[in-house]
């Protein structure tokens, strides 16, 4: 059988060949494979998203707690007057109770005396000067010429013609009374007592009509009083409650000029960092390639802030936090055996080498020592590659300052953009090497024991941090002096050259506040 | 049941036992392949899917969704390889057990599965280091100079050893012919 391919295609055969060929591996092999497959575990960062969430939530069940305890205050006010109403409505019943039993007395002894009177009418009939009509209740004289005068009138007829005057003058009242049946019940009691007053001591001159009308718009003025003085009652406790709701003035920093709040906040957020190492180490038979490397990682923030309105719009802010920042990263070293004049160039004339590599981050120095055996073989363009995974965990003492400049208001609702900066002070750092992975040339092995071992140090003042932020502020006001708010927010490192010229750092980041104020 | 890469990655990324099978059984045959012309026997080829695998689902969070997701996969499971080379250089010994595993293909009605099966027998004939450039050189791309970098040789050493590889290999297979 020929080969089908010429000699110099040999190559383009085989390339042709195995390009595009594929195999099914054995069953197994997934089996194998899912059994080492890493299972995701909440990584630091969910749990900090939690940890933002369950904060986040508290402050609003803090907030609405607050809500419900100050309205509480208002409803608990508002039915104590409403109990204090109650019992004075009833005092003033019982008292109309009263007045009624004693108007019933008066009209009891009115009808004695009427029926005396009566009695003296029957005597006076057959007197041809004087003849009285009904006319609502008084005594109209029907011929001028037959007009008694007071001292020509008999004892009888003078006691007669003084009660009709005084009849006639209650019987005005009443009537102003009936004009009247929805008088407030103040009046009604003032009406008995005129009555009392006018009409008792000299009571026995009445018209029957008048007489049996009077009980009767007396307890219907005092039944519809009453009832209207509930209604009145009910309405004024109503709008006790729903007062501070319709007209309470919901954003404090508009309605003055010179406001002061409290603000307690919360900021969880990611973080993104790039960091390039540059220099060289001082020590070790090594040479060194600079690398860039990358990390992420989450920020969470509490703290609490002071803000100072100085004119109508515009705020200032400033306060104290805790900072956390958790990052993960990779390093990658790509370190270099010095020449040492050793055979065909090689560097080494020894049959081991001990890498010694310090890394100095932001937050602290993470050494590195890994030692190689047969290295008598590497050559000049030989290196060696080591990746490092770690855990930077940097606590800081945080103070944010900046300014506020508030947009638009409508109803409860605001909003407001934020700017400023926040200098953090570190005071804790920890760093954790996750794992260690060493490459080099086949023919460099790395000696097991030293394998993967590593030193973390972290020594020394770190600097100051100053992160850049903005951000939006959307505010609902809870009550006159309380609110609640939430504001997205972009944040910025600033770019920083460590003194002796390793690393510039750049981070940037977006997060959340969560943040309950109260204005003082 | 996953539409695009990206929503299979997240998948992956998020401990999905379904998207993780789903990304194996897409990509299995094709890595396979690769590991066989690289491996010394078949079943040193499984344990570099196995190990290119497991690596491949503990380096997705890294995927940048830049570029073939394939290649991607592809270069993970490579350097892999490479790491577990650079790990075992000395020379595996022949094992003749692994001729069977290709005897029944023999009935294969394609002509060219049956030519590439034969052909990755032959390369797991040669010596690793052979093999091992032979695949960089001609599948992977690398120029000799990319070669020497990645497995720590000298360019001329690369170039010595993919002529010797690709002499032998060239030698095995006109001889399986006749």
């Amino acid at each position: 059988m020929e080969p089908n391919y010429t000699p110099d295609r040999f190559e383009e055969f085989l390339r042709k060949s195995l390009q595009d060929f594929e195999e099914n591996p054995p069953a197994e092999a997934w089996q194998n494979i899912h059994g080492r497959v890493p299972v995701p575990s909440p990584r630091i960062g969910d749990k900090r998203k939690v940890l933002a969430i369950a904060a986040s939530v508290c402050l609003l069940l803090s907030a609405f707690g607050a809500q419900f305890y100050y309205f509480n205050q208002k409803l608990a006010q508002a039915q104590m007057e409403l109990t204090a109403q109650k019992a004075e409505i009833e005092r003033i019943s019982a008292t109309l109770n009263q007045k009624n039993i004693e108007s019933a007395t008066i009209l009891a002894q009115f009808d004695a005396v009427q029926s005396e009177t009566s009695d003296v009418n029957a005597q006076s009939t057959a007197r041809p000067l004087v003849h009285h009509t009904k006319s609502e209740g008084t005594f109209t004289p029907k011929t001028k010429a037959a007009q008694p005068t007071a001292s020509s009138l008999s004892e009888p007829m003078r006691i007669l013609t003084a009660k009709s005057q005084n009849d006639t003058q209650n019987t005005q009242n009443q009537l102003i009374t009936k004009e009247k049946p929805f008088a407030n019940i103040a009046e009604t009691v003032q009406t008995d007592q005129q009555i009392k007053s006018q009409e008792a001591p000299q009571a026995p001159f009445r018209e029957e009509s008048i007489r049996d009308e009077k009980p009767q718009i007396s307890l219907q003025t005092n039944a519809l009083s009453l009832l209207e003085g509930y209604v009145t009652q009910l309405k004024l406790a109503s709008q006790a409650i729903q007062a501070p709701r319709l007209t309470a003035p919901y954003i404090p920093v508009q309605k003055s000029r010179s406001t002061l709040a409290i603000r307690a906040y919360t900021i969880a957020g990611r973080t993104e960092q790039e960091v390039l190492l540059r220099g060289n180490p001082q020590n070790g038979p090594k040479d060194f390639v600079k690398q860039d490397y990358n990390q992420s990682g989450t920020v969470l923030q509490t703290g609490i802030q002071v803000e100072k309105q100085i004119t109508r719009r515009v705020v200032l802010f400033g306060g104290l936090a805790a900072t956390q920042v958790t990052q993960q990263g990779q390093h990658s070293i790509k370190l270099k055996p010095k020449h040492g004049g050793g055979g065909h160039g090689g560097p080494n004339q020894h049959d081991s080498l001990t890498f010694d590599y310090t890394i100095q981050t932001s937050t602290g120095v993470v050494d590195v020592e890994l030692r190689a055996v047969d290295t008598t073989s590497m050559m000049h363009n030989d290196d060696v590659d080591i990746m490092l995974k770690t855990i930077e965990k940097s606590r800081y003492t945080s103070v944010p300052v900046g300014v506020k400049l508030l947009l638009l208001q409508k109803g409860r609702l605001s909003l407001a953009l934020g700017a400023g900066v926040t200098l953090n002070l570190p005071t804790k750092r920890d760093i954790q090497i996750e794992n260690v992975d060493f490459m080099a040339p086949f023919y460099v092995k790395p000696d097991p024991r030293d394998r993967n071992r590593a030193k973390v140090r972290t020594q020394g003042p770190d600097p100051m941090d100053l992160w850049w932020n903005g951000s939006a502020h959307i505010a609902y006001a809870l009550s006159p002096r309380m609110k609640i708010d939430v504001a997205p927010t972009i944040f910025r490192k600033a770019n920083r050259s460590l003194e002796n010229g390793w690393a510039d750092h750049s981070l940037s980041g977006t997060s959340v506040q969560f943040g309950l104020s109260y204005r003082l | 049941v996953f539409a695009t890469e990206s929503e299979l990655v997240k998948a992956c990324i998020a401990g999905r036992a379904d998207a993780q099978k789903e990304l194996y059984d897409r990509y299995k045959a094709k890595m396979f392949a690769m590991c066989l012309r690289y491996a010394g026997t078949r079943v040193q080829a499984q344990d570099m899917l196995q190990d290119g695998f497991v690596q491949v689902y503990h380096d997705l969070h890294q995927f940048r969704h830049e570029g073939s997701f394939e290649g991607w996969v592809r270069r993970v499971i490579l350097h892999t390889i490479y790491r577990e080379l650079r790990k075992q250089p000395h020379v595996l010994p022949y094992n003749q057990e692994e001729d069977a595993v290709y005897e029944h293909l023999e009935s294969d009605d394609e002509f060219r599965q049956r030519t590439a099966r034969e052909l990755i027998a032959m390369m797991q004939n040669l010596a690793p280091g052979f093999r091992t450039v032979l695949n960089m050189y001609i599948f992977e791309g690398y120029n000799h100079k990319e070669i020497a970098q990645i497995l720590g040789i000298s360019e001329g050493t690369s170039k010595s050893q993919y002529m010797r590889a690709k002499a032998s290999l060239r030698e095995l297979y006109e001889k399986k012919l006749q």
